[in-house]
């Protein structure tokens, strides 16, 4: 008991400079990117020291905002308080008082410049942030042909704006909040009241607190505190990078995380469908994005199973191969040492290598690995006899077919998921291909995320839905909860429309 | 909780899979070209069940059948119904994972031992079981389109090939032969009997009466038009001499020359209707058993049933000759005893029950 | 509040997977096979030899050799793969031409079976039926055509133009049955009309002949007419104008082109459309009494070409009209009387009568329909034409008169 009391007299901001001046140095021994200056209010020789980390701040707001009110404008004043510099003095936009010493400490880390000043056991903590960092740009991971063409950055408070900018209504409620035990990451919880459920809210409110991680560097960091007890390769968390798709997502009635230093915001709860439309769909002519959506969705079937299916027909269901096509594969098949199935598989392991080569290496160098492995490898292993020229189409379609899907996440899945329905395809023909479609079916529907059914307006489906699911139907500029159906615990009731 | 749609298209489900492979066949051998017909009467079963069902799911509402047989029959009289029917449905299941393997082995992978085949099947149904009947439901949203549009491509592949001449006379078995072919086929639409254990499933259940009758009907038709078009392609002689005549049809598709012999990829969808279908007994065959025996976590059961099963059914069916038999001769006597003449026994003993006791009111 | 996988848990899924991979693993494909471990048959041939044995070819499909290797030597790729072996029944030749062959012989592309004359009239036809529809291994479209010489010679034709001689033969098929010389029968129309009541089934033919254009002795192949059989032998055949009449009666329309003089020249005509109409007979009183179909004829087509010298008008649209009537109720009548000689109801009068009167037919007519009551029926005829076109010009191209 005494030693918490006496632990908080300790943590409290001492009357004199001095003795708060030896707390802050030994609180940051060792921290030469700290600076103390030392200053004099008035003219009774009132000091004070102002603290701050010099490149976290903006050093001309701290001259012009700070030091310059303080040395040049108290001449004819004795001595003054915290609360008079407050409210008199200093023109920073925000300023808070301070009166525990870790958390004046804390506001140093975080960017802050904090005053302290003699005869007063108060700090005075000013937001002076502003280090360098990267100004908004153009999306590079989710590009689009219409529509805002920005991406966020590493400033939190910056992508806090820029989503601003897309809804300017009330109810866009920003929660700030910290998490990391170590990193202390500030994160916003963005929603919009009344369209979201509350308890979602709440939920991933609970979900964050009782997270226990030490570090956040990046919101994927997040991803695995906030799908607990979900084991499955489905992304149920969405991302993105761009702000219009942000609000988007948050006029659907999702919750959005945007953590600080990282660029890219989570979104919850996700539907699968989520992960094959793009912000574009709604822009664009509905004809025309009906079309491309639902070769989207082809195109997500194929680069699921082209594979297997090529596998399936080539050594087990000879029957199947149209006559004419028949004879032209027997005559790539003759003189080839591998099985089919060792072959898809080793050609597509071999992609999957050229992919992440393409993606680590240097733009200059990745496209010609790229092209290398494409066209010389491939041509060079046909040529050679050691690949059927069938086998190297069927791998380039599943790799062109992967590249259609717009989601990040759903597109990995479909690249692991490939592999096992390969091996049961390999072993058990077409039958191994329908068990593990099965298989991948029957997960699929029973995934939540944030207690909504994961295939929502697919697999509980209503007309509303179809319209906005394969299609892209007219008239989708009205508020729309696309769940509404799919819900499983949550509770809509407050939901207009 | 299900909703009613989800429901009956598991119910269709259900009656469609087997009915789609074996119905025609077994029925053309004794109703001639009236065949299509058969499945119309057949539906009458099914159609006396569900009526009992709903009817007695009224008077003890969310409860299951083992929940309320106990008022019925008294507390011993329900311990055995119960166990009757745990090993009436664990049977179901067992017999039409075994049909699965029959069709996988004879039409797609001759020459894998059954055990594979009866593993990879066995994995599904205890994965889909664990997921539960919320997920199986929501499965079949995805792929009840199937049955119909498998008609319906049946249809447009092989129009080009019916004999028109197959359907006169009309009814050359007679109206006798109708009902004769149809009796076997009854035995599968008086396997909507698992409503007993869906019922309380269901989400909004005032709808679930009508909506399941158009259910009945509409299956009895897609395997109605599915024995006009083997009629019609086979000839009725040629169709009833076949031991899978819906599959000589499915191998007589071909849309140009391009597409042809595609029977493998017919098999895809039946496959899944047909896992549902096993499915769907095993998950009655467990809730029955956890709540006859009264189990506090049914999930424990799942594992031990469905591979006790594989074991029984390859000893009890070595082969195909004793499955086809059985399901012909054997099957449709015993289950329509538990199907049809068990909750009509169970209705009558209600009313009669209800009697009593406005006797006992009214005396004293 | 917080559920984590416990560890058991994982241990349990991790079990599970590894059990079902390695039983995968350790057991293996067994219904794996390369198209290259294959012997794919796309024709059959059945030949009975001199000394009564069966004799079945098969013709195996080839790789298409790359025309851009040089090297390989293209002279060799002219010559075709033919499996041959003899046993005493359909069964043994086949399981005995599986031993010629180092590869798995696959039946899955299968596409026309040549029956050669005396294989048709004996019983292996029947025989053979009940095996392949018994092991299931053939599909329903593979097509069936018979031929008075020997079946291999077919096996050995060059088609013109045609790398892959069976598709050849497929798509030759086709054309005569649109001209309706011939007609496309697959395994599934037998089986139809063995077991339908009162039909009998009929089987293209194939004509071989020496080609006159080409001095080496090569064959040149055409289909025309058609093999009739009683139950599943062969009996006799039918002349090209007679399948017509049968292919007609049998409610099958197609585009058959048909000559007939007419005033100074030829008139010839292209058939749209014709239906048939056979009509039972009314009552039937007494069994042993002559039993008279109606059969009614409608006919639609368009004039394609005219070797007179008249100027065709309006007014002569009748006269051609009834040149057609005579035209078509000719070949009808032959066609009848030529299956009535045969002793064979390929058209179906049987089954007309069994739709009207079942229990009757299947009381007094069922056993002996083809040979004793068939051939004794009578018919009436009755054609409507309708010429619909005379074309684009009226007469012949000459000086004007």
């Amino acid at each position: 008991m005494t030693t918490t009391n006496d632990q908080k007299q300790d943590d409290q901001v001492h009357i004199e400079l001095d003795r708060n001046e030896a707390s802050f140095k030994e609180m940051f021994l060792h921290c030469d990117d700290i600076s103390y200056r030392l200053i004099e209010i008035g003219t009774s020789g009132q000091r004070g020291m102002v603290i701050f980390v010099s490149n976290l701040v903006k050093q001309d707001l701290v001259d012009a905002v700070i030091l310059r009110e303080l040395v040049g404008g108290l001449r004819d004043v004795e001595s003054v308080s915290i609360d008079q510099i407050k409210s008199q003095l200093v023109t920073a936009s925000d300023v808070r008082t301070i009166t525990s010493l870790s958390e004046a400490a804390q506001d140093i880390i975080s960017g802050r410049a904090v005053l302290v000043i003699d005869h007063d056991d108060v700090v005075l903590s000013m937001d002076v942030l502003g280090w360098e960092h990267r100004g908004v740009e153009k999306s590079e991971n989710e590009v689009s042909i219409r529509g805002s063409q920005q991406a966020f950055t590493e400033n939190l408070m910056n992508n806090v704006a820029l989503v601003r900018r897309f809804i300017r209504d009330t109810r866009l409620k920003v929660e700030r909040n910290v998490i990391g035990d170590v990193t202390k990451t500030p994160y916003i919880i963005l929603y919009m009241e009344g369209l979201v459920a509350k308890t979602l809210v709440s939920e991933v409110k609970q979900k964050l607190k009782n997270s226990k991680i030490d570090k956040v560097l990046d919101s994927g960091n997040l991803v695995d505190s906030l799908r607990e007890n979900i084991i499955s390769p489905f992304p149920i968390i969405n991302r993105t990078e761009r702000p219009d798709r942000v609000a988007a997502l948050l006029l659907e009635g999702r919750v959005i995380i945007l953590l600080d230093n990282s660029p890219i915001a989570l979104s919850m709860p996700s539907l699968l469908v989520e992960y094959l439309q793009v912000p574009e769909d709604y822009y664009e002519n509905y004809f025309l994005q009906s079309f491309i959506r639902l070769l989207r969705y082809v195109a997500f079937a194929l680069s699921l199973t082209v594979p297997s299916l090529y596998v399936a027909l080539v050594g087990y269901h000879h029957e199947l191969i149209p006559g004419s096509m028949m004879q032209s594969i027997m005559s790539q098949r003759v003189g080839i040492p591998l099985p089919t199935i060792i072959e898809v598989f080793v050609m597509e392991l071999t992609f999957e290598v050229l992919r992440e080569a393409g993606l680590r290496l240097p733009r200059a160098i990745g496209q010609a690995i790229s092209i290398v492995g494409a066209l010389v490898i491939g041509q060079a292993a046909v040529q050679a006899k050691l690949v059927m020229a069938t086998t190297v189409i069927v791998v380039a379609t599943t790799g062109i077919t992967s590249f259609t899907l717009p989601g990040y996440g759903l597109s990995s899945a479909v690249r692991l998921l490939r592999f096992p329905l390969l091996l049961l395809t390999g072993f058990l023909g077409l039958f191994g291909f329908s068990i593990g479609i099965f298989f991948i079916l029957i997960h699929l529907v029973s995934l939540q995320s944030f207690g909504v059914i994961y295939t929502g307006s697919l697999a509980p489906r209503t007309w509303q839905d179809i319209k906005d699911t394969f299609f892209r139907g007219p008239g989708q500029n009205q508020i729309h909860i696309p769940w509404r159906g799919a819900r499983h615990h949550l509770d809509h009731d407050e939901a207009p429309n | 909780m299900i909703s009613v749609k989800q429901l009956s298209y598991l119910i269709a489900a259900e009656i469609f899979s087997t009915g789609i492979l074996y119905l025609p066949s077994i029925s053309l051998k004794q109703s001639g070209n009236g065949g299509w017909l058969s499945p119309f009467f057949s539906l009458l079963a099914g159609i006396i069940v569900i009526l009992v069902l709903t009817f007695l799911y009224q008077k003890y509402p969310s409860k299951t059948l083992t929940d309320y047989l106990p008022q019925l029959v008294g507390n011993v009289g329900a311990k055995i119904i119960g166990a009757l029917y745990v090993l009436f449905f664990w049977d179901c299941g067992l017999d039409v994972v075994r049909e699965i393997v029959g069709v996988v082995q004879a039409t797609l992978l001759p020459h894998t031992p059954v055990v594979a085949i009866c593993f990879a099947i066995s994995f599904s149904i205890i994965y889909a079981l664990y997921c539960g009947l919320e997920s199986l439901a929501r499965f079949i949203e995805l792929i009840y389109f199937s049955m119909p549009a498998l008609v319906i491509i049946l249809t447009l592949g092989v129009a080009g090939a019916i004999h028109s001449n197959a359907y006169f006379p009309m009814l050359d078995a007679g109206w006798s032969g109708v009902f004769r072919g149809a009796f076997v086929p009854s035995s599968w639409f008086g396997e909507v009997v698992i409503l007993a254990y869906l019922l309380p499933e269901v989400s909004n259940s005032s709808k679930v009466l009508s909506r399941l009758l158009w259910t009945l009907v509409v299956t009895a038709g897609l395997l109605s038009i599915m024995t006009l078009l083997i009629i019609g392609v086979l000839g009725t002689s040629e169709a009833a001499r076949t031991q899978l005549a819906s599959f000589e049809v499915m191998r007589y598709v071909q849309f140009g020359t391009f597409l042809q012999h595609i029977d493998a990829l017919f098999l895809l969808p039946w496959l899944m209707l047909m896992l549902i279908k096993g499915i769907l007994f095993f998950y009655v065959a467990v809730v029955s058993f956890s709540q006859t025996a009264k189990l506090s976590k049914p999930k424990i059961l799942i594992i031990p049933l469905v591979f006790l099963s594989i074991v029984i059914s390859h000893w009890l069916f070595s082969d195909e000759f004793t499955i086809s038999k059985f399901l012909e001769i054997v099957w449709p006597n015993y289950s329509l005893f538990f199907e049809v003449l068990v909750p009509i026994l169970l209705w009558i003993t209600y009313l009669i029950r209800q009697v009593l006791t406005r006797k006992q009111n009214a005396t004293p | 509040m917080k559920k984590r996988f416990s560890p058991w848990k994982y241990r349990l899924v991790f079990s599970w997977t590894l059990t079902f991979t390695l039983s995968v693993l350790i057991t293996g494909c067994w219904d794996y096979h390369e198209l290259d471990e294959e012997s794919i048959i796309s024709m059959f041939a059945y030949d009975i030899t001199p000394s009564n044995l069966l004799q079945a070819s098969a013709y195996l499909q080839k790789p298409i050799q790359n025309s851009g290797n040089s090297d390989n030597g293209g002279g060799k790729s002219d010559k075709p793969e033919i499996l041959q072996s003899t046993g005493t029944s359909m069964y043994e030749a086949i399981k005995n031409m599986s031993m010629y062959s180092p590869n798995q012989l696959a039946f899955h592309h299968h596409i026309i079976t040549i029956l050669s004359e005396k294989f048709a009239r004996s019983d292996n036809f029947g025989d053979g039926l009940e095996r392949i529809t018994r092991v299931g291994g053939t599909r329903r479209r593979g097509l069936f055509a018979v031929t008075s010489g020997n079946a291999v010679d077919v096996l050995r034709l060059k088609l013109p133009l045609v790398d892959n001689l069976a598709q050849g033969l497929y798509s030759l098929t086709e054309a005569s049955a649109e001209q309706q010389f011939s007609l496309k029968v697959d395994l599934n129309d037998v089986l139809y009309d063995l077991t339908t009541t009162g039909i009998e089934p009929i089987v293209p033919r194939i004509v071989l002949k020496p080609n006159k254009l080409q001095r080496n002795g090569k064959l040149e192949v055409k289909l025309f007419g058609c093999g009739a059989f009683r139950g599943t032998h062969l009996v006799g055949w039918l002349s090209g104008t007679e399948t017509r009449g049968v292919l007609w009666l049998r409610h099958k329309t197609g585009h058959a082109i048909l000559r007939f003089p007419w005033k100074d020249g030829n008139m010839i005509v292209q058939t749209e459309e014709i239906k048939v109409k056979i009509i039972p007979p009314k009552r039937i009183t007494r069994i042993n009494k002559r039993l008279l179909f109606q059969i009614q004829t409608q006919w639609k087509g368009k004039i394609v070409m005219y070797t007179g010298h008249r100027i065709l008008s309006i007014q002569d649209i009748p006269s051609i009209k009834k040149g057609i009537d005579n035209h078509i109720k000719l070949i009808l009548e032959r066609s009848i009387k030529r299956a009535q000689t045969l002793h064979t109801d390929v058209i179906g009068f049987g089954n007309t009568l069994y739709c009207a009167y079942p229990s009757l037919y299947r009381q007094h007519y069922l056993d002996d329909w083809d040979t004793v009551y068939f051939p004794k029926i009578t018919y009436s005829i009755q054609v409507k034409a309708k010429v619909h076109s005379i074309g684009l010009t009226n007469h012949y191209p000459e000086d004007g008169r």
